[in-house]
């Protein structure tokens, strides 16, 4: 709870007066007093006291101090003296305990910083007419939770790191073309509300563009006039015109705000741009390996009988003995095989801010979609700025490397690997490893220049898995996911398939996804080419997903033994 | 001083609430703890520990507890279990009256530079092996990525480790990550809160496995290891201890042994030799610390931690430990063996990965930049020799938004 100014010595003059203690204002220990709920409402809601400042009806919690009006109230929040003061209040005042707890009695605990936030003086609405107060409230306090785009008042409460580029209008010119592809996914998007969001934004953008124009005009003008004739009739007017386009800029501020909110919000839900390659309704078997097994095996009974799965729900699961060195085995030889290709090995962090979440297509409210980390201590998180628990192995992992930064052309196109875990809550209520949460994987992340040249690196990393899968002698097939099965960020998903006879049906172990250049848009990941900001295209894929391989091995004809190349021996080269 | 910071650690809760498992009552030795005349050891103990624990007031609520009928003794026996279940284990008569570390052993010796050495994170940035920086804004506060060779040489690691402990025929398990909470009070009693955890060591996953299980006097030890992620909510800005010394998510390699009761104390000093097996051939001069008490965690009886020398820091920094914890998890696990006897359970670091690269590192840079790599970790890299400046992944520039 620092204090200190800049400016020291301005004003160290009748120290005397200033001193004395009628001019003494409240500490700053006092006034964390004061911020406590009970306290605050008291100082807030306080009796007319005609010896006071505005009658002690205009009081800052924070500074302690009384004003005449509403006007100026509002006037001395947007004061450095204020944020000052809200700045210090942040760190919690220092107590004898904190002394105490410091001196190595009981468990030493920083103070702790606290957002401060200035109060809220907007009066809660009760007037008699309900409906329109209603409607109003329910307008203010409607949340949006984005956390990738936020402007206006929120933008100074939160700190912007990035902001996507997101321009639909080229998309609603071909408004047939992207609803077509919404049906194709079955999305439940509605375009039209989008499109009118959309327009209304566009119109006060225009209109503000328009002010801005005028004013800049007029001002060239007044320039010329004032120099001449200074008290001129034009003069006058071209002043108080000038007056009136400032007043309509600042008022259109506001609505310019939420229209844009509004539109980038719903913007921001569009799915990718489908591949052409993509089906619409049916899988398109790319190729077969072998044919199917023909048994009635269940991977946990055969893990149980050998002793080699423990799985107690879906969030908690041990493998053991061989299954245990089957995991390693498998991740230790793909990266084999994927360091012979020219791929690069990266070691990635597991969590990731909440605007990665969004940026990559997920929904980072929602806590069925990723796991969100929760302190214990403060009780009043921003819901757009929470940790995520998603796993090394995670394209949200890369793109969190990547965001907001530049790279040079020349270095396209990058392949990159890891070898980690992945972790997703489950949403099925059957337990087996087919639907854990913690998965051992290993993902693929490619970066091109160009859509073709996309093209090509999916054709090579698809034959690179079509190998590795090839020379473990099970049953296999590449198929192309349809539409209505991709994630709103993929347009076009190639998914290793190996059969389950427990689930009669087949099961995805591995897949390679293209996404564009829709991420990189929204999270600002770019490239210069001849002093252009470009986005580069994305393919990013989990090759291989363990405990679903494991299951689907343990299924096969054959009685289950570590594959040849998983063996310890064959770890060294 | 890794087990030490478990202890202390606050753990990171996660929204989810999807687990409901049975809990089982600890069975605590009430003949040692709640018996008049172990009452002055007992309180010695707590003092030369940390200062946790209430003696006395066991006692008192153990009197009480006896003396009511048995209708009215439920409220009682939870106080009593409470109090007892934050009292620390015993510990090893030889450490007791230590103060400070005591130095057992020295392993190599110093290397002569001719060069000043470099800090691990000054080699990393020349080579172009790590990011650490402008993180914080898209995964956090002190998070790192390993590129290229870097991530190559933690792999390689792994898979050296692993190897050698499954010639020692251990059984390798594969650990959840994330875990109910009963299971991490059974560890280690400082924990609040409710629903999922994340855990910081494996130690926590491989006791959970065998909760409730009862073995052939034959079949033991049992001695198992783990490769997992483990997550630290604590992390530090002293001086000493930046870069990734001290992260909140690493990749460890863990050993956890079950033995017959008077097994233990040799089965810790073969952990200990195998950690010494371990280490010895990566070319690091190292000294074996005999933990004096007050360094101990809760469960733990006698505790060895390893350092290692670190040239660019100048200091020796802790890259593994080993403890015995007797009956202390065993108890509250009820993990049992022949005729009802507690098992005693052990637990050592066979790699904590940031640690063993910093050391690696530091103590294998050359004069013209390069890292020569061990002898025993090159068959794991390919037959590589040294590494060097990383020029496949491009140096990022942060992009700058105009407005």
């Amino acid at each position: 709870m620092t204090y200190k100014r800049k400016k020291y010595h301005v004003g160290d003059t009748h120290l005397k007066k200033r001193w004395r203690v009628r001019n003494r204002k409240k500490d700053l220990d006092q006034i964390d007093t004061d911020i406590k709920e009970e306290n605050a409402d008291k100082l807030l809601n306080q009796q007319v006291d005609l010896d006071l400042p505005g009658a002690a009806q205009h009081y800052c919690l924070h500074c302690a101090r009384y004003f005449i009006n509403d006007h100026s109230l509002q006037d001395h929040f947007k004061t450095k003296v204020h944020k000052r003061r809200l700045k210090a209040l942040e760190l919690e005042p220092y107590t004898v305990e904190e002394a105490e707890r410091a001196a190595g009695q009981g468990s030493f605990k920083p103070a702790v910083k606290r957002k401060i936030v200035t109060q809220n003086t907007e009066k809660s609405v009760t007037d008699q007419d309900g409906d329109a107060v209603l409607e109003e409230y329910s307008k203010v306090s409607q949340v949006r939770h984005s956390a990738l785009f936020v402007n206006g008042v929120k933008a100074t409460e939160q700190f912007v790191y990035v902001t996507p580029n997101v321009d639909i209008s080229e998309q609603l010119k071909h408004k047939d073309v992207a609803q077509e592809q919404l049906n194709k996914r079955k999305s439940q998007i509605n375009l039209d509300k989008i499109d009118n969001l959309w327009s209304v934004y566009e119109e006060l953008k225009t209109r503000k563009l328009d002010y801005e124009k005028k004013k800049a005009e007029i001002s060239r003008d007044l320039g010329k006039l004032i120099k001449n004739e200074p008290d001129s009739e034009i003069t006058q007017k071209l002043k108080i015109h000038i007056d009136l386009i400032k007043e309509n800029i600042r008022k259109l501020k506001v609505p310019l705000w939420s229209a844009e909110e509004a539109a980038m919000v719903e913007a921001l839900k569009l799915p990718a741009r489908l591949h052409s390659k993509t089906p619409d309704v049916n899988p398109k078997i790319l190729y077969t390996h072998l044919s199917p097994p023909k048994n009635t095996k269940n991977h946990l009974k055969i893990g149980q009988e050998k002793n080699i799965i423990k799985l107690i729900k879906n969030e908690n699961y041990y493998l053991t003995g061989d299954a245990a060195i089957f995991e390693l085995g498998a991740k230790f030889r793909f990266t084999s095989i994927l360091k012979k290709n020219k791929f690069i090995q990266f070691s990635n962090p597991d969590f990731v801010k909440s605007l990665i979440v969004e940026g990559c297509g997920k929904d980072h409210t929602d806590p069925d979609s990723t796991f969100i980390l929760h302190h214990n201590e403060e009780s009043n998180v921003n819901k757009d700025s929470r940790l995520h628990l998603t796993g090394a192995a995670t394209l949200c992992s890369f793109l969190a490397y990547h965001t907001k930064n530049v790279i040079y052309p020349k270095v396209l196109p990058l392949k990159y690997f890891t070898m980690g875990r992945q972790y997703i809550p489950s949403a099925h209520k059957e337990d087996s490893l087919f639907h854990v949460s913690q998965s051992s994987v290993i993902e693929l992340f490619g970066v091109t220049k160009t859509a073709s040249d996309l093209d090509n690196t999916l054709e090579e990393m698809t034959d690179i898995l079509k190998n590795f899968y090839s020379e473990l002698g099970f049953h296999f097939r590449l198929s192309i996911i349809p539409a209505d099965k991709l994630k709103i960020w993929e347009s076009l998903r190639v998914a290793v398939e190996m059969y389950s006879t427990s689930l009669d049906s087949y099961i995805e172990v591995g897949n390679l996804s293209l996404s564009g250049d829709f991420i990189p848009k929204r999270l600002m990941f770019t490239f210069v080419e001849n002093k252009e900001n470009k986005f580069p295209y994305l393919l990013s894929g989990t090759a291989l997903n363990v405990p679903k391989f494991l299951a689907c091995v343990l299924e096969q004809d054959q009685d289950f033994e570590i594959p040849d190349m998983f063996r310890v021996e064959k770890w060294t080269l | 001083m890794l087990k030490r910071l478990a202890a202390k650690s606050i753990w990171n809760r996660l929204v989810q609430v999807r687990f409901c498992s049975s809990f089982c009552i600890p069975d605590f030795d009430t003949n040692y703890y709640c018996d008049n005349k172990n009452s002055e050891e007992i309180q010695h103990n707590i003092c030369i520990r940390k200062g946790v624990g209430d003696i006395n007031k066991v006692l008192e609520l153990y009197n009480l507890f006896k003396t009511t009928p048995e209708v009215d003794s439920q409220k009682i026996r939870e106080k009593l279990l409470k109090e007892l279940s934050s009292l620390p284990s015993r510990t090893h008569p030889k450490v007791k009256t230590n103060v400070n570390p005591s130095i057992k052993d020295l392993i190599d010796k110093k290397k002569d530079f001719s060069h000043k050495p470099l800090e691990f994170s000054e080699i990393t940035q020349r080579l172009n092996l790590i990011r650490t920086e402008k993180l914080g804004n898209t995964c956090g506060h002190k998070s790192y990525y390993f590129l290229g060779e870097l991530a190559e040489l933690e792999e390689a690691l792994i898979k050296y480790t692993v190897t050698k402990l499954l010639s020692e025929n251990f059984e390798l398990v594969s650990v959840p990550d994330i875990l109910p909470r009963n299971v991490l009070e059974s560890c280690d009693p400082h924990h609040h809160g409710s629903d999922l955890y994340l855990s910081g060591t494996a130690e926590m996953s491989l006791a959970g496995l065998l909760k409730n299980s009862i073995h052939k006097k034959q079949d033991l030890p049992l001695k198992l290891a783990a490769v997992s992620r483990c997550y630290r909510a604590e992390t530090s800005n002293v001086i000493e201890e930046r870069g990734i010394y001290r992260v909140h998510q690493f990749t460890k390699v863990e050993m956890f042994v079950a033995t017959p009761q008077e097994q233990s104390d040799d089965m810790l000093e073969y952990i200990l030799k195998i950690q010494e097996e371990l280490f010895r051939p990566l070319g690091l001069h190292m000294q074996v610390l005999d933990m004096p008490p007050h360094e101990l965690g809760a469960p733990a009886y006698r505790k060895y931690d390893i350092e290692a020398w670190m040239p660019g820091r100048n200091a020796f920094g802790e890259i593994s430990s080993c403890s015995n914890c007797t009956d202390y998890q065993s108890r509250r696990l009820n993990i049992k063996y022949d005729g009802g006897k507690y098992v005693h359970t052990l637990n050592g670091t066979a790699c904590a990965v940031p640690r063993m690269l910093i050391a690696l590192l530091e103590t294998h840079q050359n004069p013209k930049g390069k890292i020569m790599i061990p002898y025993v970790l090159q068959p794991f890299m390919n037959g590589k020799e040294f590494i060097t400046k990383n020029s496949l992944v491009p140096e990022l520039k942060l992009l700058k938004i105009k407005r």
